[in-house]
């Protein structure tokens, strides 16, 4: 697969939620070549070299025709400069190995806060690769307003159960609480982003079942494309490090700490 | 960093840098890249000039009339001078000589990618041709694999950034089995840095590394500070660095360049001594020793406590101390730190450096040293010089 540089026209910035943006820009090429759990390095700053100095990673989130969208919530300096108007986004990518999906037997995407984004991109994937098959969408956050993407995930009409930790939406509680309610007595592959206690849970629960689990990571990376080495994850097996960027972002859950 | 003017967005002053960067972005754009673009330029004048004899031909237009047929002829004119002019254009850039020297070592140009930016060359190799480069130094390579630091590793900060990788590295066997044989397949020269914790690791890697082809020299990193034995403590201290190197300097002919750490009191003290020891060169700056500390858990933000500083925050540190160093050796420098721009290579390059290095901007713009090699030589092209090498060393006092 061919890594892209490229500078593309953004064509749409909406606040989907208290803080929360989803960035929409154009690209065929990006469109074409992106899979589902792949990440892009986005530069938040305009001119060459100016602060911030370092390219910002984004999972992608949404893919319609050649639009290409990522969501991120405002949490410091780089997203609040995304957030704010900007023409055309200078980006590398797709970068990273994304999720292995299985064509047949069921399929679980357990998304907790802003661990939504590349799931939408998946479910978009599982409407064309698995349409007939079972596939199960369980999305947690603190309260509801930050669930405001999920519209998007219920145009595709896969079966969608929701936990909030405040219970202002769906369940009441957890949303590993959903994998017990909904998942228990068959044999289901779960893929999972989101906060890193959240994801622990699902792949202790996922192990305890004997389900197959893959985690997407997030970490603070230099560059993206396995230079920096920055973006280091403890192996599981051995005393030595995977890279977020090169290995990942996607990983089984058997190979990594977390 | 806001542009004083406020005018247009380009942040360079000159428009034939700025033409460099604006064709940039045309060929990130195109699929066919440089040649494509650079014929399809060349391809319109040719086009056009033809196309305008012919036409102006007066069995072409027969009814035409003179005047017209007169101002046809004065264009074509004009545009095959149009035409020559470009040809001798291209001509002078071809004639611009970029080539360096580093001991016995010549390279093609004076722009390096530095070590621990680049990886092992060929994660770049999406972004930029990797034969354009005057070389490409790998990441860090001891004699066992290393598995680095714990994470975090890194963290941004003003116009910067701290590292503490800790020297991940795959060790020098399989760097030679699987990563160079890679790299041997571009027409570009391979330096190899190297770390060790004793003078007998650095000397174990110089003889290996010795009988190895496709490795035009060796970087020896006496500076990294991100490791309680990285050989930082040979970069510190005059003497150490001096035994050293003249231990090294018995184990290969091959050129060898001293990596130097910025963390001393006088960086040109140690730099005599390791040209004293044999030194063919020596690059620098290494990172400058900092931290930074997150408020909120009161913690360091880096796993490792401190990290090695980088970017454009540095460069008006490493650039007085090239100037300083440079007066001070007579073996070439190679200028490192937050070079970002061929503007901030030309400066390292007036300051004295025979050669440069690209460090963090790789991580922000893979293609960086290519824009960086082209903006120098439309520099000279400019200023009416034919040589970098009129260049080095040209700051006017």
């Amino acid at each position: 697969m061919k890594h892209l540089q490229l500078l593309a026209e953004v064509t749409k910035n909406v606040e989907v939620g208290p803080g929360i943006f989803c960035l929409t820009f154009t690209s065929r090429e990006l469109a074409r070549e992106a899979r589902p759990g792949q990440f892009i390095m986005l530069k938040v700053s305009s001119a060459p070299m100016i602060d911030p100095v370092l390219r910002r990673p984004f999972s992608i989130h949404k893919v319609e025709g050649d639009q290409v969208s990522i969501l991120f919530k405002v949490v410091g300096r780089g997203t609040e400069i995304l957030a704010g108007e900007n023409h055309e986004v200078d980006l590398l990518g797709p970068l990273g190995n994304g999720y292995t999906i299985p064509a047949k037997g069921y399929l679980a995407l357990v998304g907790g806060g802003l661990g939504i984004a590349p799931l939408l991109f998946l479910a978009q994937y599982c409407i064309k690769l698995r349409k007939d098959e079972r596939t199960l969408i369980l999305l947690g956050a603190r309260t509801a307003a930050e669930l405001a993407p999920i519209k998007d995930f219920r145009k595709l009409g896969f079966p969608i159960e929701l936990a909030t930790d405040d219970g202002s939406a769906g369940h009441h509680g957890f949303v590993t609480h959903l994998m017990t309610d909904n998942m228990e007595g068959a044999d289901w592959t779960v893929v999972t982003c989101g906060p890193q206690p959240m994801m622990r849970g699902v792949a202790e629960q996922s192990a305890a079942n004997g389900w197959e689990c893959q985690v997407s990571l997030e970490s603070v990376m230099a560059c993206g494309i396995g230079a920096c080495l920055g973006c280091a994850v403890r192996a599981k097996n051995n005393d030595s490090y995977l890279h977020v960027c090169r290995d990942g972002p996607v990983f089984n859950a058997e190979e990594v700490i977390l | 960093m806001e542009h004083a003017d406020g005018g247009a967005p380009s942040p360079c002053r000159s428009p034939a840098l700025w033409a460099i960067k604006h064709e940039t972005k045309l060929i990130a754009r195109s699929p066919g890249g440089l040649s494509f673009y650079h014929n399809f330029l060349f391809f319109i004048p040719v086009k056009r000039v033809l196309g305008q004899i012919f036409s102006s031909h007066p069995r072409v237009h027969e009814n035409a009339g003179c005047a017209s047929r007169y101002f046809r002829g004065i264009f074509t004119v004009k545009m095959t001078i149009s035409l020559l002019q470009r040809n001798s254009l291209d001509s002078k850039m071809k004639k611009i000589d970029l080539t360096t020297s580093i001991g016995k070592w010549d390279l093609k140009n004076p722009v390096l990618t530095a070590s621990g930016t680049f990886g092992y060359g060929q994660e770049f190799a999406d972004y930029i041709d990797l034969n354009t480069l005057g070389a490409i130094v790998v990441k860090g390579i001891s004699l066992l694999p290393r598995p680095g630091n714990p994470p975090p590793r890194v963290v941004e900060t003003s116009c910067g950034m701290l590292n503490a990788i800790g020297l991940e590295n795959v060790g020098i066997e399989e760097f030679i089995k699987e990563k160079l044989a890679v790299l041997s397949q571009y027409d570009t020269d391979v330096v190899v840095n190297i770390l060790g914790d004793t003078i007998n690791d650095y000397c174990e890697l110089c003889t290996r590394l010795d009988q190895v082809e496709g490795i035009k020299a060796i970087e020896v990193n006496i500076s990294c500070p991100n490791v309680k034995r990285g050989g930082v403590a040979f970069g510190t201290d005059a003497g150490m660095a001096h035994r050293l190197c003249s231990e090294i300097r018995k184990m290969t002919g091959k050129p060898l360049i001293l990596k130097l750490s910025p963390n001393v009191t006088d960086i040109s003290l140690i730099a005599r001594a390791v040209e004293d020891g044999g030194a063919d060169a020596v690059s620098l700056i290494n990172t400058l020793l900092g931290m930074a500390i997150d408020i909120k858990t009161k913690k360091p933000r880096l796993a490792n406590i401190v990290g090695g500083l980088s970017g454009p925050a540095i460069k008006p540190v490493a650039l007085r101390m090239v100037w300083q160093t440079a007066n001070a050796v007579k073996i070439p420098v190679i200028g490192i730190g937050g070079i970002s721009s061929a503007e901030d290579a030309l400066e390292f390059l007036l300051a004295g450096a025979s050669a440069i290095q690209v460090g963090t901007a790789n991580f922000i713009n893979p293609a960086v040293s290519g824009e960086i090699i082209r903006g120098i030589k439309n520099y000279l092209l400019e200023q009416g010089l034919e040589a970098v090498s009129d260049l080095v060393g040209s700051l006017q006092m």
